[in-house]
């Protein structure tokens, strides 16, 4: 089961969580992470707002790839990557996703990888916006470091 | 002909942007057009970093657009 989803609606991580959790059968592990448009930009100053731009078939595309990657790299039963676009402000769950499967460490490993590639590959363009100044922004060294953990199949 | 761009070029330059006389004109006509008209912007525009997409495919710059092509320029992306 891949469940890929992009909106632009509050995302309600603890109602995705329960669905999500509702639907496992036979399976003994889930895992899941919600990540949160942090209130204070790189350079420490207060973020009053993230933009993010997305392509209207692109985008979900890619979103739906990377679940699907997953699924099938970790033998994951149920995926699931829902991801926000449009305007975020600070303390909202930006992205969530989850897998469960039969033993903990896919469940894990699958969270783990979606993420990694969400951060860097997923098609979005970010604005960040503070106080006094907007500025569009690209992965971070971190990011690319952390992606490349799972480079080892060209995926 | 209507160009849609995205992320700081489609802040900049609006969602969509048209242009005409564009027969025969390449991809990398189409952006050396419209650094002339946007110079503020030529760096990205002209950028490789910045891809083309006509009708949904990712082109090179050689790539010949014709009347009614979807063109489109992505700036890199930023990920989730």
């Amino acid at each position: 089961v891949i469940d890929a989803r992009i909106t632009d609606e509050r995302l309600d991580a603890q109602a995705e969580f329960a669905a999500f959790l509702g639907r496992v059968a036979g399976d003994g592990a889930v895992a899941s992470f919600v990540g949160i448009a942090r209130p204070s930009a790189s350079d420490g100053g207060s973020v009053t707002a993230m933009f993010l731009d997305h392509h209207p078939t692109l985008t979900q595309q890619s979103v739906a790839d990377i679940a699907s990657a997953a699924k099938d790299r970790f033998g994951a039963s149920a995926v699931l990557a829902v991801h926000r676009y449009g305007e975020i402000a600070p303390g909202e769950a930006i992205v969530f996703v989850a897998a469960s499967s039969p033993h903990r460490r896919a469940a894990f490993e699958a969270a783990d990888y979606m993420m990694d590639r969400l951060k860097t590959e997923a098609i979005f363009w970010k604005r960040e916006d503070t106080a006094g100044d907007s500025r569009w922004i690209e992965p971070t060294d971190t990011d690319h470091a952390d992606r490349a953990r799972w480079s080892d199949d060209g995926n | 002909l209507k160009i849609t761009l995205y992320g700081k070029l489609g802040e900049a330059l609006g969602r969509e942007i048209s242009l005409d006389e564009i027969a025969g004109r390449t991809v990398g006509g189409l952006r050396r057009a419209l650094a002339e008209q946007h110079p503020r912007l030529a760096a990205d525009l002209l950028s490789p970093r910045v891809r083309a997409c006509v009708n949904h495919a990712m082109v090179g710059e050689d790539f010949a657009i014709r009347a009614g092509d979807e063109v489109a320029l992505l700036p890199p992306v930023s990920g989730g």
